[in-house]
């Protein structure tokens, strides 16, 4: 069934055909809320959230305007940017938590928990970028929309998504570049 | 092609080439063989998409049960569909049976309030006087024929 046929018959009422379009989607969409939000419970709240308000509001979809999982991702990037604003101070304490294990796994020699660490510490460079460069960035890298897709999600012109993207990127690899020069100094010592 | 542009390029595209637009493939091909910052950008970019790649994501068990199985409310509909949904009710129930017999006489009510408060700009031409006189005169009852032998 196309996604239109699928959409036509949740419109009426049809829970078999939502069945069909959770489990064709649920992966991308919680995968997307989760590198948006950075932890599992409120991803779960956030996924559960799109998926209700793709039952409730399946007559407002239009195929001619965005695919059904451009409409869908869009649904899940608002639920996103609402939490956010909602319970910043939340994810900014969740954050230094993480910061602080961080410091404390610095003192191991083994290469592979270093590169873990450089990992993780570009994870925590991307939950620190500003919500629209993250997004871009996970729209475009992750979830594989072409820039015009990722734009319509996000509700920006095409341009000021891939000046986003620009500076996500930029701000990725000079972080890339210190941890490689830290990790030359360290086998230096 | 300057390299300011190209690594807004790859910015905006990524690092495969393949995948950027059809006019400036084959430029950029050329431009990352022959520049070796285009090709150290190149790299960085790979680099990047490794450790991005490698960004774990946990294993949601039992969300796909949760949001499968979780109470669906009543879906929102447009006007017309809760108009109809009012007018003919799914339960065929007699006791509704004037719903759809008011909006039947809705176009009456209608016609009967223009009816009266607009006249349209026809006047009905009639005397006032003769009219009355035409009245009594038939509510006499005189038989006029008499009159003519």
């Amino acid at each position: 069934m196309t996604d239109e046929e699928l959409m036509l018959a949740v419109c009426d009422g049809d829970q078999s055909a939502y069945q069909v379009i959770v489990h064709q989607h649920l992966k991308s969409i919680s995968h997307y809320a989760f590198r948006m939000l950075g932890n599992q419970k409120d991803t779960e709240d956030i996924t559960q959230e799109t998926f209700l308000r793709l039952w409730i509001n399946a007559a407002k979809w239009q195929s001619e305007k965005a695919k059904l999982s451009t409409w869908l991702h869009r649904i899940t990037h608002n639920l996103c940017i609402d939490y956010l604003k909602k319970h910043r101070w939340v994810v900014t304490q969740e954050s230094f938590d993480e910061t602080k294990d961080d410091h404390k796994s610095n003192g191991y020699d083994n290469e592979e928990i270093t590169d873990k660490s450089n990992i993780k510490k570009l994870n925590e460079q991307i939950r620190n970028l500003p919500e629209n460069q993250r997004s871009a960035l996970m729209l475009c890298h992750y979830q594989n929309f072409s820039n015009k897709e990722a734009a319509h999600i996000m509700n920006i012109s095409i341009k000021a998504l891939e000046s986003a993207l620009a500076r996500s990127k930029r701000t990725l690899r000079q972080a890339m570049a210190i941890t490689d020069a830290s990790k030359i100094e360290d086998t230096k010592d | 092609m300057t390299f300011d542009k190209f690594s807004d390029l790859v910015d905006f595209y990524g690092a495969d080439i393949s995948v950027w637009p059809n006019g400036l493939r084959e430029e950029c091909s050329t431009f990352a063989i022959d520049s070796t910052a285009a090709k150290n950008l190149l790299n960085q970019e790979h680099q990047l998409n490794e450790v991005l790649k490698s960004q774990q994501i946990p294993e949601f068990s039992d969300l796909l049960t949760k949001v499968l199985y979780q109470e669906l409310p009543q879906q929102q509909q447009s006007f017309l569909d809760q108009f109809l949904g009012w007018l003919i009710p799914q339960q065929n129930s007699h006791l509704l049976w004037w719903r759809p017999a008011l909006v039947g006489c809705l176009p009456l009510l209608f016609g009967i309030i223009v009816g009266n408060f607009y006249s349209f700009s026809i006047r009905a031409e009639v005397n006032e006087l003769d009219y009355w006189e035409d009245e009594l005169t038939l509510l006499s009852l005189n038989d006029y024929t008499e009159n003519s032998y």
